[in-house]
């Protein structure tokens, strides 16, 4: 995209996600734009570790699970208020994600697709076996909602919760900018260009893998925090294999290593999905066909869309005659 | 002249392969060292185990300074002093020419802020004659860009010592020679270096020393002029022509 088009076409997008519960009061619409942007906060985040980082973080999602069962356990179990939520989401979240990269410091590849995802599903199994804290397979529920004074954040269809989760949104994609374009962000990519190299230049590989997670879980904390409130419940499918596949293919579908890609993916991909509840099952099939076709044609996925666009108007736009021609 | 590297009986073995044999050598401060021998003599894997990237020595000492850095980590060696290049063109690919150069950067240069750090890289791109391209996705630009801006990203590091693996690898005679004078450059601005290379005019223009390597073994050591001459250099590694380079 050029450059003075970014920051019209980031303005557009959240003026109309600003003023769509304005236009639109319908609540199926209003609670599938409210978990398209949940998506869209949680793939822009995995895709720091992920598609900057080049580190096969499967633990992500996890990440989001433990936000939402710790706001969940603290507000309901022991009486916090419901306005400790997002602390407690995101400094849960923060603790999980130093867990799980401390392992996965100097490990490659593969491994570290194993150790992250074994993470998960240790927390999966803590969650079914603590089952008086956790509400066990039936999931945690009637977690308190976010309330000011009268005002619940459920009312006039969850407008709360919807621009709740839209200030998250815009904080995430600011961060994920500023990440992308700091220092922080150069040796992330660094590391992931070419380790052995990096490593010759003085990048410290331990220290900026471990900020790394911690950077990108301070979201899915959030709003995984969030989400507990906004459906009142916390369940072990969020830690299910699904769940992961589902937001990985958002975020391969989108584009890794770009801001706006994931974002792309994560509305398109939900939309897409609702759209074609009425297949059924069959849904699957022509997902899986969209996203082959895709990435067959745009390899950098949705975020190579405009690129490929400025690159065939630039070839369509007639040249300028040299001037002897002319005469 | 007092030494800035000094290393004292180093090996390394890949099984029962001995690449490094209890090799012994010194820089001095400001000397330009050339190591020269046939592949597989253990050049590159010399530079390898001194900097600990990607692998160190299994034994021996190697002091930058007068300080012990043999425990230390690659990233430490690096902030003692001693930095690299690689045989081939390396990069981060995916990251301006400017990005490549501030990443390298240590952080007390950042110190003073930003913009402070950002001038300072864009000196060092200048002094390469790339601050034209400063704005260019690394991958994008020419073999010979890519040699420049990885050495500039090793003086980036502020070392005392710079290894230059091959740097004229790959390289037109033009470009070799202004290589040459890129590596006397580097030196007359206070970095002791040491540089392999197989290009043995480049060696001889630009070494005060020059070291030949056999089987992980130094075979001959002492004024290039001398060494080129070396019946045991002639015979192992460079054939009767480069006796008169």
């Amino acid at each position: 995209m050029e450059k003075n088009a970014r920051p019209i076409a980031v303005a557009t997008f959240f003026a109309v996600l600003l003023v769509l519960p304005l236009a639109n009061g319908d609540s199926y619409v209003r609670h599938i734009s409210i978990i398209a942007i949940m998506y869209a906060v949680l793939v822009s985040s995995w895709n720091i570790t992920l598609g900057y980082g080049g580190v096969f973080n499967f633990a992500h999602m996890a990440f989001f699970a433990v936000g939402a069962y710790a706001t969940g356990i603290l507000t309901k179990t022991f009486g916090f208020s419901p306005w400790w939520g997002m602390p407690i989401g995101i400094v849960a979240s923060v603790v999980a994600s130093v867990l799980v990269c401390l392992p996965v410091l100097r490990l490659k590849g593969i491994y570290v697709i194993l150790v992250t995802f074994a993470f998960g599903q240790l927390c999966l199994q803590i969650v079914l076996n603590q089952r008086e804290l956790t509400g066990g397979n039936f999931g945690l529920v009637q977690i308190p909602p976010l309330e000011i004074g009268a005002f619940s954040f459920r009312d006039y269809q969850n407008i709360g919760y919807y621009y709740l989760s839209l200030a998250i949104l815009a904080i995430t994609v600011a961060a994920v900018t500023w990440f992308s374009r700091s220092r922080f962000g150069w040796r992330v990519i660094a590391l992931r260009d070419n380790e052995p190299y990096a490593v010759s230049r003085g990048v410290p590989l331990s220290r900026i893998r471990l900020a790394t997670f911690v950077f990108s879980a301070i979201f899915p904390g959030a709003i995984g925090a969030v989400y507990a409130q906004y459906v009142r419940s916390a369940s072990p499918d969020m830690f299910g294999f699904s769940f992961l596949t589902l937001a990985l293919s958002m975020l391969l579908l989108g584009g890794i290593g770009t801001v706006w890609g994931p974002i792309a993916g994560a509305f398109v991909f939900t939309i897409l999905s609702e759209v074609m509840a009425p297949l059924g099952p069959g849904r699957y099939l022509v997902t899986a066909v969209l996203i082959v076709l895709i990435l067959r044609f745009f390899p950098k996925g949705l975020a190579g869309i405009p690129q490929f666009l400025a690159q065939q108007w630039t070839r369509a736009k007639p040249k300028p005659q040299p001037a002897a021609e002319k005469a | 002249m007092t030494d800035i590297l000094a290393v004292e009986g180093i090996s390394k073995s890949f099984g029962a392969l001995k690449a490094i044999r209890g090799l012994s050598f010194s820089l001095a401060r400001n000397e330009v060292l050339g190591i020269a021998g046939p592949n597989g003599s253990g050049k590159s894997t010399l530079f390898n185990i001194l900097t600990k990237v990607p692998f160190g020595p299994d034994s021996g000492e190697i002091r930058i300074d007068g300080e012990a850095v043999t425990r230390l980590g690659p990233r430490h060696i690096v902030e003692k002093g001693l930095v690299r290049s690689f045989q081939t063109e390396t990069d981060f690919e995916s990251i301006t020419v400017l990005e490549n150069v501030l990443v390298s950067m240590p952080d007390a240069d950042f110190r003073t802020g930003a913009a402070a750090a950002k001038a300072r890289a864009r000196e060092i791109l200048d002094d390469f004659q790339l601050l034209d391209q400063q704005d260019r996705i690394a991958s994008e630009i020419t073999v010979y860009d890519r040699k420049k801006l990885m050495i500039a990203t090793a003086l980036a590091c502020r070392p005392k010592v710079l290894l230059l693996d091959e740097p004229a690898a790959g390289l037109s005679r033009p470009e070799v020679a202004q290589m040459i004078e890129l590596i006397r450059r580097i030196n007359a601005d206070g970095v002791s270096i040491i540089v392999i290379e197989h290009i043995i005019s480049l060696l001889v223009s630009v070494s005060n020393r020059l070291m030949v390597l056999n089987f992980g073994e130094l075979l001959a050591e002492g004024a290039p002029q001398d060494v080129i001459r070396d019946q045991r250099v002639i015979e192992a590694y460079l054939g009767p022509a480069a006796a008169h380079v």
